[in-house]
């Protein structure tokens, strides 16, 4: 059992759990973090901080979902010691989309397009529709009510439908 | 478009797949393989020098409460085994006339009961007795060979 082993700490059953969540994880610190040197900063602090406290994962959660967890949190609270995720008005929040703009290359994909949200809109995106948290658990998070939660989400998905549809337009007269 | 049928996977799907690459280099598992081992060792390390200076320092307690311990008890000890040797020399047949190691020793026990006896009468603290007894205890020890070796001879 990989498990098992790794909480005794053997560097074998670590590298297997590695080769089977690091892809995942990656993929997470990078949508958070929208950098990819940053991303694998959190992911190499994610696995060191798996790795010591692993023997304390009693296997409550399905242990994909409690690492996912401890990457995402170790990422928020990155952004939040970076001032990202200061509490900026909400309509402030989202001019910060004018000013960072489309990407120069034109590319429409969903991640592409995440990376245009703020910090803190991207999160809440990326948390609530890929990772499955509830908007209590955001709010708890964020140090927010839910329903700024529930807000700043609602104005994010409509603005990257918005980016997405301004995208094809110009994907379109391109052609 | 409503807002509530907005969600993320739908619009993911209506795009292309994601053009940039979310693989982790591939160094990154050694890297942090090597920074694991380390920190495993500087922990380790840390570990045992506590452990190593708790040892120490429980020797030293140790050692402190044995010297302390010898140090705060020995005239009972003395006391004790000068007492028991004079049970032992009155369990001898005495002698009809004494060697003249044993009447040195038996000229100095009487000096030596004279200082005691005096010593008790000014009070004097555990610190003055012990050495007496000590010697006290010396000479009767000395007294008891010399008793001894009269006797077995004579035998």
């Amino acid at each position: 059992m990989t498990l098992a082993r790794a909480q005794r700490g053997d560097m074998a059953a670590f590298e297997e759990i590695y080769r089977c969540y690091g892809r995942a994880c990656f993929q997470l610190a990078l949508r958070l973090s929208g950098q990819r040197q940053l991303a694998e900063d959190l992911v190499h602090e994610a696995f060191l901080k798996m790795m010591d406290t692993i023997s304390s994962y009693r296997g409550e959660a399905p242990f994909g979902a409690w690492f996912k967890r401890l990457t995402a949190n170790l990422s928020i609270d990155w952004l939040r010691r970076q001032r990202h995720l200061a509490d900026t008005g909400m309509e402030a929040m989202f001019e910060q989309i004018a000013a960072i703009g489309p990407d120069p290359a034109g590319l429409v994909d969903a991640d592409s397009l995440l990376a245009q949200l703020p910090p803190r809109a991207r999160a809440i995106v990326v948390l609530h529709e890929l990772e499955g948290y509830t908007h209590a658990e955001l709010a708890a998070l964020f140090g927010q009510s839910e329903s700024y939660s529930k807000s700043i989400l609602a104005r994010a998905l409509k603005r990257l439908h918005v980016l997405a549809a301004s995208a094809a337009s110009r994907t379109q007269v391109a052609l | 478009m409503n807002e509530h049928e907005l969600n993320l996977r739908d619009l993911a799907a209506r795009l292309p797949a994601s053009a940039t690459t979310h693989m982790p280099p591939a160094d990154l598992w050694p890297r942090i393989a090597a920074t694991h081992l380390a920190r495993h060792r500087q922990r380790r390390g840390r570990r045992l020098a506590i452990a190593g200076g708790a040892l120490a320092l429980v020797a030293a307690l140790a050692f402190t409460a044995s010297t302390w311990r010898h140090a705060a008890t020995p005239a009972i000890d003395w006391q004790a085994r000068a007492q028991a040797l004079e049970l032992q020399l009155d369990a001898l047949p005495t002698p009809a006339a004494s060697e003249p190691l044993a009447r040195l020793a038996e000229t100095e026990l009487a000096r030596l009961d004279g200082n005691l006896q005096a010593a008790y009468d000014r009070g004097a603290p555990p610190r003055d007795l012990d050495p007496l007894w000590q010697r006290r205890s010396e000479l009767l020890d000395a007294l008891l060979s010399v008793r001894r070796q009269g006797h077995s001879s004579r035998i």
